[in-house]
């Protein structure tokens, strides 16, 4: 409930053995109640902070079921993702 | 002489009933008829005042019927009960609403709980209301005080037992209605126990079709037993229960499961007329009200939510008024209470798990305050009041969840907020003659922000379709009120006409916030309460009352009209139009036959941005016919009428939703008293 840190960690596979961090990705993250299809405010997206980690903060207004969307972009490419959390 | 005195304490506004130096006999007869703010309840024992036959129309009349009548007042109406009072133009957290003095916070968050739905009239001897900064003595307020004062009992060892029996029913809603009042007295003591009980269908409307969620069922019932310690001195008790259910909001997108209010009080009152406080009045008492919104009737809900709310409030006061000195009649009232709500919010959507928020996070606050007035006699055609009040406010968020929650919308509310409140009002009235009075009254008021503005957490307003969040930050809203009235007197005729004017800064109102998401499926946007740099407010009303042909007719007539704007010079919501209330009495020893006129003008002057749209005009008809006859040793009485007689489809334009009200209703009623 309430703010809460928010940290994402960025690797690339290279191969089996290497991933190496990823520095230069933007991050846009959105919360999502999906049953409701409301989100909430004042969130601050993740910015990197180093070796790959992104922190920003997610806020949630209620308990429930969230989902977190996040579009990474990139070059001008973005890859969108999310993950669902229940509390 | 005692009714006389009630009187005059309404125009002066003394805080304590009683003797009065200040009710001189010259003057009493200019206030003899005069039926000012205060309405008398017929009941138990008959009220003799002349206006409460148009006030209260019938032995049913509920307290909301009772008000609906009254000049200065309109009622919000979501429903068929729980109607919001609306004082002239000012409603909500700008008004006290309080039973005989006791401080009392509604526990919904959709203000479906107004303090006048937990009283019944049987439960009731008056009701006072005061207007602007006339009514500081129930608390600081902007428009002022409506206090319910109880029903006391009477200690009488000539008649040990009276009592009252009466049962009505109603057509449109075919609602029933039982009350009954019963007064047991010894030398020293008396006791009192009235109850009410309440229940009605779903009721139909002007176009003969039924209205969907407009039933309710209600029992109140009060106990209050008064013991007189000696000559001087007495102790009363009061307990009042009242429990509603299944209560339709036609309006609104939910309904109520239940409603239910716990009252407790013990007052103690002391006279010493020669000594240097006169008479002293001390109360403490505990109110618990539990509420709980219900959609499982409803069809189409996309999400059934639980909407619990609590309030409780303990509070004391204690008033004096001093021994006269020279031209000074002074009073005083020191009073506190502390006062908790909690609301909040479970959504069982389906696939999903339970989702859960405070929608009033728990709301601490402690106001304590002390009132001073001075009644100054300047001689035996003038006089002038002055009061003052002080208050100290204290609110603080206690659970980390709604700390929390407000920390998302970047208010800090960990820490308590502390208000210092001001309020001061002077009066002045002038008798010309013997007939022909004026008083002229002007102050400065303040008010705290409400729960809901202050803390509220997206509540959703079916009027402009917005979830709306409180806003700590608020100021204090404030306003400077002027009012002037004439009081015309005499035997046969009486008539006020009062013209007022409310400047109000820091002005409370909701607006929309363009960066949040809704909570609530289908709203339009999300609003939060912010201080508006001004608004302002005229109106007038008048009352006339007129007695003819050897008193077997008895004319009254209420007009009241209202225009509000804020610093942009857009219309105010809720404003309510100009509007007319007739009524002709005929009555011939035990008969009496009322015919009523209730006229309302269109209102044009909306707030679209409130979701209000213009209302046309409207008028409807009631006829009543009433007849009392002696059967052995009862008294019976036998009323029946009709309610809008010409079967008009119509609303008036503070209902909500341009939901139609009741369309011809037939009423009768039998009562007996002993």
């Amino acid at each position: 409930m309430g703010i809460n840190d928010f940290e994402i960690a960025i690797f690339k596979r290279q191969d089996m053995m290497a991933f190496p961090a990823e520095d230069n990705y933007s991050i846009t993250m959105t919360p999502e109640m999906p049953s409701m299809g409301h989100g909430s405010p004042n969130n601050v997206n993740p910015v990197l902070t180093k070796n790959g980690h992104y922190k920003g903060k997610v806020n949630f207004t209620m308990t429930g079921d969230w989902r977190i969307n996040l579009e990474l972009n990139k070059d001008g490419k973005t890859t969108k993702t999310f993950f669902d959390l229940l509390f | 002489m005692k009714s006389v005195l009630k009187v005059l304490i309404l125009l002066s506004s003394l805080i304590i009933s009683g003797y009065s130096e200040a009710a001189q006999p010259v003057q009493d007869t200019i206030f003899k008829r005069l039926e000012l703010k205060e309405v008398f309840i017929q009941g138990h024992t008959q009220s003799k005042h002349p206006g409460s036959a148009f006030y209260q129309s019938s032995s049913l009349s509920s307290t909301e019927d009772i008000l609906s009548k009254i000049e200065g007042v309109s009622l919000i109406r979501r429903g068929p009960i729980g109607m919001e009072p609306v004082l002239r133009a000012f409603s909500g957290g700008q008004v006290n609403l309080v039973i005989d003095g006791m401080r009392f916070f509604g526990a919904c968050t959709d203000k479906m709980d107004p303090v006048t739905i937990y009283t019944e009239p049987v439960n009731l001897k008056s009701i006072d209301i005061k207007y602007a900064g006339d009514g500081m003595a129930m608390g600081p307020s902007i428009g002022g005080s409506l206090n319910l004062k109880l029903a006391e009992p009477t200690i009488n060892s000539e008649k040990k037992m009276t009592g009252t029996i009466a049962s009505g029913y109603y057509t449109a809603a075919a609602a029933v209605q039982n009350i009954l009042a019963l007064n047991y007295s010894s030398n020293k003591w008396a006791l009192r126990v009235s109850g009410v009980y309440r229940k009605a269908e779903n009721y139909r409307n002007g176009l003969n079709q039924k209205v969907d969620f407009s039933q309710y069922e209600k029992a109140n019932a009060s106990i209050s037993g008064k013991y007189q310690l000696n000559s001087k001195s007495s102790l009363k008790a009061d307990v009042l229960l009242d429990d509603g259910w299944n209560i339709g909001y036609p309006a609104l997108p939910m309904d109520v499961g239940f409603a239910r209010a716990r009252v407790a009080a013990l007052t103690y009152t002391h006279e010493l007329p020669n000594k240097l406080i006169k008479n002293l009045e001390a109360k403490v008492y505990a109110n618990s009200i539990r509420h709980a919104m219900d959609d499982t009737k409803r069809p189409l809900v996309p999400i059934h939510m639980d909407m619990p709310g609590k309030s409780d409030t303990q509070g004391a006061f204690v008033q004096a008024q001093l021994k006269s000195s020279g031209k000074h009649s002074l009073s005083m009232k020191l009073d506190s209470y502390h006062n908790r709500v909690k609301a909040d919010m479970t959504m069982y959507a389906s696939n999903s798990a339970p989702m859960y928020m405070l929608t009033w996070p728990t709301n601490h606050q402690i106001v304590s305050g002390l009132y001073i007035q001075d009644l100054i006699t300047l001689d035996e055609k003038n006089r002038l009041d002055f009061k003052v009040r002080l208050d100290a406010a204290f609110s603080k968020v206690s659970n980390k969840m709604g700390q929390d929650q407000f920390a998302v919308l970047g208010y800090d509310v960990s820490k308590p907020i502390n208000n210092l409140l001001k309020n001061i009002n002077a009066g002045y009235t002038h008798f010309i003659d013997s007939e022909f009075s004026i008083y002229a009254s002007s102050g400065y008021s303040e008010r705290l922000p409400t729960t809901s503005e202050r803390f509220g957490f997206y509540l959703f307003n079916r009027m402009d379709n917005h979830d709306y969040l409180g806003n700590p930050n608020l100021k204090k809203e404030q306003a400077l009120n002027t009012e002037l009235n004439f009081i015309y007197s005499n035997n046969n005729i009486s008539i006020k006409l009062s013209g007022f004017s409310s400047y109000l800064q820091n002005f409370i109102i909701g607006q929309t916030q363009s960066g949040l998401s809704v909570m609530t499926i289908g709203a339009d946007g999300v609003r939060s309460y912010n201080n508006i740099p001004s608004a302002r407010v005229i109106g007038a009303e008048s009352s006339l009352n007129y007695h003819f042909a050897n008193h077997h007719f008895i004319l009254n007539n209420t007009l009241k009209w209202l225009n509000g704007q804020d610093s942009n010079g857009k219309p105010l919501p809720l404003i309510a139009p100009f509007k007319s209330i007739s009524s002709l009495r005929f009555t011939h020893h035990h008969l009496f036959l009322q015919a009523e006129y209730e006229i309302s003008s269109a209102q044009n002057n909306v707030s679209a941005d409130f979701g209000e749209k213009s209302s046309p005009a409207f008028s409807i008809i009631n006829l009543r016919a009433n007849h009392t006859f002696n059967l052995n040793k009862y008294n019976l009485e036998l009323s029946a009428g009709v309610e809008n007689l010409l079967d008009m489809a119509y609303y008036e334009h503070l209902d909500w939703a341009k939901m139609l009200r009741p369309g011809r209703n037939i009423y009768t009623m039998l009562s007996m008293k002993f």
